[in-house]
C-alpha cells in the first residue's frame, strides 16, 4: 500500500508540478523515484511536525497541492494544532499522511501505535479521512486526491495484499462489499488492511456474513449508512483503533439515531496502550481484534438465533 | 484615502481604546505596543492596497493584537470603517484573535502562537519558487518566541533560503502573566536569531523613521538569509498609565477615569489632519 502511494504521487507529479510532497525526514527507499525525476517537488521537512504542517498549510494557500506525510501519530497527533487551525480552517489543499495506521510498526512500541488517530481526526471539522484495505482502494482514493482540493487525512498501512478483486468505482462515503450473500442477516463492517482479518474469518465460519469495507470514514452519511445496515440483525464492526470515537462510535450513533434494530459487536482496541510488543498479528491478537476474535463474535451470534 | 504612518498609528491607538472599551475586549497593551509596526507597513512599507491582487503577505501571528490590524485595514479600505466597532460583538466577524473568514485583507488566521510564522515560510518558498517580487512580513510576539514551532521555522527559513521572509517581533518584554525574562528569560534574543542564521536588526519599535529604515533593508536582503527586525516596543505605549503594566494585557478601558484619561491622553497629540475623521 505504501508503494501504491509511492507510484501515484510520483504520477500525480509528473502531470502537475505544483504538487509538492514534504516528508518529516522519512521514506528511506521509497522516494528515490521522486527525488530523481521531480527533485524540485519533494521537500524533507526535517524532524519538525508543526512546522511542516503550517508550512504545508502556507503552500496550499498560494494554489499549491501539498501531501505531508510522515509515519505513526507523528503528521497527526504531533501536530494536531495546525491540522486543526492552520489547514482546516483554511480549507487548505493539504493531504496529511500517514504510514502506519493501528499496529502496522507493532514492534517499535506503543509511541508508534497509531491506534486513536482516527477517533481524533474524525472529531476535526472540515477534513476528510480515508484508510484503504488495499492497494485497490489505496490507488482510487489518490485519484480523487489529486482531484479534490481540501484538507485530509490518509491513514495507510504498508503492504496489504489485494482484497477487491476488480478495481473500485470510487465515491466519497460509499460502502464496498468484499462478500456479499442473498440474505445474511450479519454484517462485517472494517477498513484498512485488518479488513483481511475480517475476509479470514467470515471464511472460517463458511461465509456465514457480508463483509463490507468503509474506506471513508468522514464524511460519512448516516442516511447512507443506516440505509446500507437496515437490513441486517447483527453488524460486527472491526478497526485496528480505539473503540472510543472511530468507526464503531459511528455505527452505533447510525443505529441508535434511526431507531435500526440492529445489534452492533464492536471489535475495536479496548482503549489502553500496549507496553508489549509485536507484529501486527501479534498485538491483534493481544488487543482482541484479529481473525480469531472475529470468529468467536461470529459463532456467538449464531448461536443466539 | 493614503494615510502616512503617524497618522495611521494614531487611528490605531484611538479606535482600539473605542474598540476595547465598547467590546470589553482584552488586549490593549499588545495592540498599543504593535500599533507603530502595523501603521509602518500598512502606510506604504509593505506593498499593500486594497485594489490589488498581488499583495504582500501581512500576517499577525500575535493574532490578539488584531484590533491593530483591523484598524489599518478598514483605514485602508478594505473595508467599512463602522465594522469596527462590532469587534467582539455577538455575530460579528471581528474575532478577538484575527481571522480571514469574512475580513477582506486578512489572509491568515490566527490566534494560537507560533503558527504564523510556519505558514509565513510555506508562503514565502512558493513565491520564490514561482520568482514573485512578494515580501512575506510576520508579526510575532516575544512571549510568541516561547514556542517551539517559531525555532523549527527558523531552521527551515534559513534551510530554504527564504530572504523573501521579514520577521518583525514585537519586543514589549512583557508576555502574559509576568515580564518575558521572569516567565521565560529570552535575552540573549537577537544572538539566538543570528546564530539561526537570520539576518538581525534591532531597532526602536516606536520610532516610525528607525521601522521604515530596517524594512527596506531587509526588503533588498539579497543574502541567503531571512531577515527579523527585533523591535524595542513598550506594552501600552501611548497611554502613560498603560505602559508596561501586565495589567492591560487583559483589562479594557472601563467607564470613568480609565477610558476618559485615555481619550485626553490620545486626543492631545491627534495629527491635526485627522480632525473631524473619528465618528465617535
Amino acid at each position: 500500500m505504501r508503494n501504491t502511494f509511492f507510484t501515484e504521487l510520483h504520477y500525480g507529479i509528473s502531470k502537475s508540478k505544483d504538487i509538492y510532497f514534504l516528508t518529516g525526514d522519512l521514506g528511506f527507499g521509497l522516494i528515490n523515484d521522486i527525488e530523481h525525476d521531480f527533485p524540485d517537488n519533494i521537500l524533507n521537512m526535517g524532524i519538525a511536525e508543526q512546522n511542516m504542517m503550517g508550512f504545508a498549510a502556507g503552500l496550499a494557500l498560494t494554489g499549491k497541492k501539498v501531501f505531508a506525510y510522515s509515519i505513526g501519530n507523528f503528521s497527526t497527533i504531533r501536530c494536531l494544532e495546525q491540522i486543526r487551525n492552520d489547514i482546516c480552517y483554511h480549507d487548505a489543499d493539504v493531504k496529511i499522511v500517514c504510514v502506519g495506521g493501528g499496529y502496522t510498526y507493532g514492534q517499535l512500541g506503543m509511541s508508534h501505535h497509531a491506534t486513536e488517530d482516527i477517533s481524533i481526526m474524525r472529531a476535526i471539522p472540515n477534513l476528510e479521512i480515508f484508510a484503504p484495505c488495499d492497494d485497490i482502494e489505496c490507488k482510487a482514493i489518490m485519484d480523487y486526491l489529486f482531484l479534490k482540493k481540501g484538507p485530509a487525512y490518509l491513514r495507510l498501512e504498508r503492504n496489504t495484499p489485494s482484497l477487491h478483486s476488480d478495481n473500485i468505482n470510487f465515491s466519497v462515503g460509499r460502502l464496498y462489499y468484499l462478500k456479499k450473500n442473498i440474505n445474511s442477516k450479519t454484517l462485517i463492517i472494517s477498513y484498512g488492511s485488518i479488513v483481511s482479518e475480517a475476509i479470514k474469518a467470515n471464511e472460517i465460519c463458511d461465509n456465514i456474513a457480508d463483509v463490507a469495507s468503509c474506506p471513508t470514514i468522514k464524511p460519512l452519511n448516516s442516511d447512507y449508512v443506516a440505509g446500507f445496515i437496515q437490513k441486517y440483525k447483527n453488524i460486527i464492526c472491526v478497526e485496528e483503533n480505539n473503540k472510543c470515537g472511530g468507526l464503531n462510535s459511528f455505527i452505533a450513533q447510525c443505529i441508535a439515531t434511526h431507531n435500526l434494530h440492529i445489534q452492533l459487536s464492536v471489535i475495536a482496541i479496548n482503549d489502553f496502550y500496549s507496553s508489549i510488543v509485536g507484529d501486527q498479528n501479534y498485538l491483534r491478537n493481544a488487543s482482541g481484534i484479529s481473525c480469531d476474535h472475529i470468529v468467536k463474535e461470529l459463532k456467538r451470534i449464531n448461536e443466539n438465533k | 484615502m493614503n494615510y502616512n504612518s503617524v497618522e495611521l498609528a494614531w487611528l490605531i491607538r484611538r479606535y482600539a481604546i473605542e474598540m476595547t472599551h465598547i467590546s470589553h475586549g482584552s488586549h490593549i497593551g499588545s495592540v498599543l505596543s504593535v500599533a507603530d509596526i502595523i501603521a509602518v507597513l500598512y502606510s506604504g512599507e509593505a506593498n499593500i492596497e486594497a485594489s490589488n491582487v498581488d499583495n504582500d503577505v501581512v500576517i499577525l501571528s500575535k493574532g490578539h493584537a488584531g484590533a491593530a490590524l483591523y484598524v489599518a485595514l478598514a483605514f485602508k479600505g478594505f473595508f467599512e470603517k463602522k465594522y469596527l466597532l462590532t469587534h467582539y460583538a455577538n455575530g460579528s466577524f471581528l474575532s478577538g484573535h484575527v481571522s480571514h473568514k469574512n475580513v477582506p485583507g486578512i489572509d491568515v488566521s490566527t490566534g494560537s502562537l507560533g503558527h504564523g510564522l510556519p505558514i509565513a515560510c510555506g508562503i514565502a518558498f512558493s513565491n520564490k519558487r514561482d520568482n514573485t517580487n512578494k515580501k512575506i512580513f510576520v508579526i510575532i510576539g516575544d512571549g510568541e518566541c516561547d514556542e517551539g514551532s517559531n525555532w523549527e521555522a527558523a531552521l527551515v527559513a534559513y534551510k530554504f533560503q527564504l530572504n523573501n521572509l521579514i520577521v518583525i517581533i514585537d519586543r514589549n518584554k512583557m508576555a502574559s502573566l509576568d515580564f518575558t525574562e521572569n516567565s521565560m528569560p529570552l535575552e540573549p534574543l537577537a544572538d539566538k536569531w543570528r546564530s539561526f542564521n537570520w539576518n538581525v536588526i534591532e531597532v526602536d519599535g516606536h520610532n516610525h523613521i528607525e521601522l521604515k529604515k530596517a524594512i527596506n533593508r531587509a526588503k533588498q536582503n539579497k543574502t541567503s538569509f531571512p531577515t527579523v527586525i527585533i523591535a524595542s516596543t513598550i506594552k501600552g505605549k501611548g497611554v502613560k498609565f498603560m505602559e508596561n503594566n501586565i495589567l492591560w494585557h487583559y483589562r479594557f478601558p472601563h467607564d470613568g477615569d480609565e477610558y476618559e484619561n485615555a481619550v485626553k491622553e490620545l486626543d492631545a497629540c491627534m495629527p491635526e489632519t485627522l480632525d473631524g475623521i473619528t465618528d465617535f
